[in-house]
């Protein structure tokens, strides 16, 4: 696991790549907490997002499990009205949750942006 | 225990007798050993009451090819010797219960047959047979058959009777005869599903079974072996949780640690868990000022009396903020396995201490533990003190066995679990990393502890409690694990 300062170094890098940028964490799904984290927004509380988005995860992986669909959990993208979240998965037991401003930002380049970046936090 | 001893040709199974006290146990084995022409031992007896068993071995017929031998053994009927009863049932592959036929017992009768049937129900796979052999036919106060038999069957479940008068041997032999039919029935259900035991019984002689039930009886603690210094040292942090006063010291044998500063509630995201509710439950439990005192472990406590431990083990703490945040990982993922098994009024905090270091701190809020359920049992009545203990036994068997599924060894005692909103759990102090081991004999734990408190405060009617508690707990389908885990709490709690 890179530090916590790595890791709040490399979301600045991806908040500078990503237009419209809202928060980003390195959660660990087990316990809920974050790794690392990065917040442009002080109104975000983005503690308890990852912790209840770590639920969800695992509540998909539960599912999996249940379709004993053996394939690999790589992205789930969230479209609310106003934002997009990634919840884009690193390790067996982390993921990175990042969400932006859906009016700034294109789908595409931030999931491509994410994707690249991943591997750096593992 | 129906054993196919192939090396010497034999086929052995274990006839038992039971019954209530003086109903005629003895007097038929007698009875049968002169018909037999077999020699009777009985390892103690006390004014001519029977303190162990009686043993008889009997070697006839064929089954299977395989010789037949029966070691056929009476059980104490007193009520102070009922766990001796049960261990000698537990092994047996047919019963023939003795029951005092005449109008004046037959009471008494029926209720140790239905104790008995409820214990070889939950204990033998496949199902043994069990015979009413109505004994004392020759009093005039003898109850009619045909009633005898109505009101074994209310018992819900089919049981041969037959008619005996042990003192001139009546009925003694014919019983026995057909409680081996029945026996061997077992066995060929056995050999058909491949559960009969191959080998040279354990037990063989009636030296032999004196000797296992003395052992039994007198067990030593097992040995802890490589969990030894892990549950010890749970085991220390927990008891110092429980006499904090005690614990606190100005040791002068410890490293000289400058006090840390307790967890502030100020730490930044990333530092607490749970991430929601840790902060909840942290802001709580500082909203006083407080000082962190050493306890003997070299660990530190803070908070006490303000309805949280808040305490932090000797070896948590770091010079590194990295190493610090990667035990608080570690330690959130063993609390977060150990959901559903733990009291949810906890949390971890990862502080710095103010001199350049940091310490993981935990933070559990003071539940009730089941300790405090014993303290006036000295007061209590007979039957209510052996209802608080087969109580405790059963929450206490239902938290070891759900333990038993945790990622790390938690010690379950009556001071580490408790009764809250989530139902009985563990609410004493998690180890502080995760150190994987072999579990402990969790049967043994709450044996000993139940046991110490029948030694204590119940020493003056040990007999009558215990005999009691046995009752009880022999009638609580709620504890799991079956006979075994039984058979450990009343060894230990009979023990010494």
């Amino acid at each position: 696991m890179p530090s916590e300062k790595v890791i709040n170094e490399h979301f600045d890098r991806l908040a500078n790549d990503i237009p419209g940028f809202i928060a980003a964490s390195l959660v660990d799904i087990e316990s809920g907490m974050t790794l690392g984290l990065k917040s442009n927004r002080s109104d975000f509380d983005l503690t308890a997002a990852s912790a209840y988005n770590s639920e969800m995860v695992k509540q998909k992986m539960k599912i999996m499990r249940a379709l004993n669909l053996k394939t690999s959990f790589e992205d789930m993208i969230i479209t609310l009205g106003d934002q997009i979240h990634i919840i884009k998965m690193v390790t067996p037991g982390t993921f990175i949750y990042l969400a932006a401003d859906r009016s700034a930002c294109n789908l595409a380049i931030v999931r491509n942006v994410v994707n690249r970046n991943a591997s750096v936090f593992q | 225990m129906a054993v196919l001893d192939r090396e010497r040709d034999v086929i052995v199974i274990r006839v038992v007798y039971d019954g209530p006290p003086e109903a005629g146990k003895t007097t038929s084995l007698k009875a049968l050993a002169a018909s037999l022409k077999q020699p009777l031992r009985s390892p103690a007896e006390e004014y001519g009451r029977t303190l162990y068993f009686d043993w008889m071995d009997y070697t006839a017929g064929r089954f299977d090819g395989y010789q037949i031998r029966c070691q056929i053994v009476s059980v104490p009927g007193q009520r102070e010797l009922t766990p001796r009863r049960f261990r000698l049932l537990k092994d047996a592959d047919v019963v023939i219960y003795v029951g005092d036929s005449t109008r004046a017992r037959i009471r008494e009768s029926l209720e140790g047959l239905r104790e008995m049937l409820r214990f070889v129900e939950r204990t033998s796979k496949p199902p043994i047979g069990v015979l009413f052999q109505a004994n004392k036919r020759d009093l005039t106060h003898a109850m009619p058959l045909d009633e005898l038999r109505k009101l074994i069957n209310t018992s819900g479940r089919t049981i041969g009777v037959t008619e005996s008068t042990a003192t001139d041997g009546t009925g003694i032999r014919e019983t026995f005869v057909f409680a081996v039919r029945l026996a061997l029935d077992r066995v060929r259900e056995q050999v058909r599903t491949g559960a009969l035991d191959v080998g040279r019984p354990e037990i063989d002689s009636s030296a032999a079974l004196l000797e296992y039930l003395q052992r039994s009886e007198s067990r030593p603690p097992p040995a802890l072996g490589s969990i030894a210094p892990i549950l010890r040292g749970v085991l220390a942090e927990n008891e110092e949780r429980v006499t904090p006063r005690a614990a606190v010291v100005s040791a002068p044998d410890l490293d000289d640690e400058a006090r840390p500063h307790p967890p502030d509630p100020s730490v930044p995201s990333g530092s607490i868990w749970p991430p929601v509710e840790g902060r909840l439950i942290l802001q709580e439990a500082v909203a006083t000022s407080m000082t962190a005192h050493r306890l003997r472990s070299g660990g530190w406590t803070a908070g006490l009396g303000q309805g949280f431990r808040i305490f932090s083990a000797a070896d948590a703490v770091f010079t590194d903020l990295e190493a610090g945040r990667e035990s608080l990982v570690r330690t959130a993922r063993m609390h977060a396995a150990c959901k559903g098994l733990i009291s949810e009024q906890r949390c971890i905090v990862l502080s710095a201490t103010g001199h350049g270091t940091w310490r993981l701190w935990q933070i559990v809020r003071a539940e009730r533990p089941l300790r405090e359920r014993f303290s006036d049992i000295g007061r209590c009545e007979t039957e209510e003190a052996a209802k608080r203990i087969v109580d405790a036994a059963a929450l206490l068997c239902d938290v070891g066995a759900r333990l038993q599924g945790a990622p790390c060894n938690l010690p379950c005692t009556l001071d580490t679990v408790g009764c809250t909103d989530e139902g009985a759990v563990f609410i004493g102090l998690m180890p502080h990393e995760l150190r994987p081991g072999p579990k402990a004999d969790v049967s043994y734990a709450i044996g000993a502890q139940l046991g110490s408190i029948i030694r204590g405060e119940l020493q003056e009617r040990r007999g009558q409690v215990l005999s009691s508690v046995a009752r009880l707990l022999f009638h609580d389908q709620s504890l799991p694990h079956g006979g075994r885990l039984l058979d450990e709490v009343l060894t230990q709690m009979s023990a010494g």
